[in-house]
């Protein structure tokens, strides 16, 4: 199986989620290998979710949880 | 991320483990912090309540984030009846530790990512926040958003292209 650029865009979310089939992750593989401009757009794709999980939670002060815990009783 | 249990989970656990993906979820769509606690309290009110029917046949993730998003979705109905205030943009730093210089940094990306995921429209900025930022599996956040799961691999793919577009200078 040989896959193009429009293709592989196409195979992206399973690629991230290791949803592909072997034959269909083989060649996603191959693609890229070979195709610079798409290495290149999984590369700032998965920089994206980096820094979604990385920087983009966001945390409750503990003021607020130590209230919201008091008020439902959980010490 | 799987927190399935088939015994009942104690309430204390729930909330330690879940009050900030919750309110995460609750300020991407909500762009309130106020509102975002409110959300949360009102979350776990009914998580509480209903504990005792959860019957521990799926994952207990996206049973409470489908509940803080129902939640969530139901005030910015309401808001939407009233003006709004000026937003307030999150300035998050993870870590209060560091130099000047990388607080700095820190800040001015958290604003980047805030304003880009308020960017994305909200069906869309929610299966980004849950499954990219608090790490659900596809078939919890389709759960979650009571969707099918090729509707949330669409939309993560529209959020993480225009994620992309908005934060370019940061992923190079």
């Amino acid at each position: 199986m040989n896959v193009n650029c429009d293709q592989l865009a196409g195979l992206l979310p399973e690629y991230f989620d290791g949803d592909l089939s072997t034959e269909q992750s083989n060649a996603a593989i191959d693609h890229l290998a070979t195709c610079e401009a798409c290495r290149f757009t999984v590369d700032e794709l998965e920089g994206v979710r980096t820094l979604a999980s990385d920087h983009g939670r966001l945390e409750m002060p503990s003021e607020s949880k130590d209230r919201i815990r008091r008020s439902l009783d959980l010490g | 991320m799987h927190h399935g249990s088939a015994r009942t989970p104690e309430p204390g656990w729930l909330f330690d483990t879940f009050a900030d993906g919750v309110y995460t979820l609750a300020y991407r769509i909500i762009r309130d912090r106020h509102l975002a606690e409110d959300v949360v309290q009102e979350t776990f009110i009914k998580v509480i309540r209903s504990l005792a029917s959860y019957r521990g046949d799926g994952p207990i993730a996206a049973w409470i984030y489908r509940i803080g998003y129902r939640q969530a979705i139901a005030v910015t109905r309401r808001r939407r009846e009233e003006p709004l205030d000026p937003v307030v943009v999150a300035v998050e730093i993870d870590r209060p530790t560091g130099t000047v210089e990388e607080h700095v940094l820190a800040g001015e990306l958290a604003s980047r990512l805030d304003e880009a995921i308020a960017s994305l429209s909200e069906p869309v900025r929610a299966a980004f926040v849950l499954r990219d930022g608090e790490g659900l599996s596809t078939g919890e956040v389709a759960a979650a958003l009571d969707i099918s799961e090729s509707a949330v691999k669409m939309r993560l793919a529209r959020a993480r292209e225009s994620m992309r577009r908005h934060l370019e200078e940061y992923l190079t």
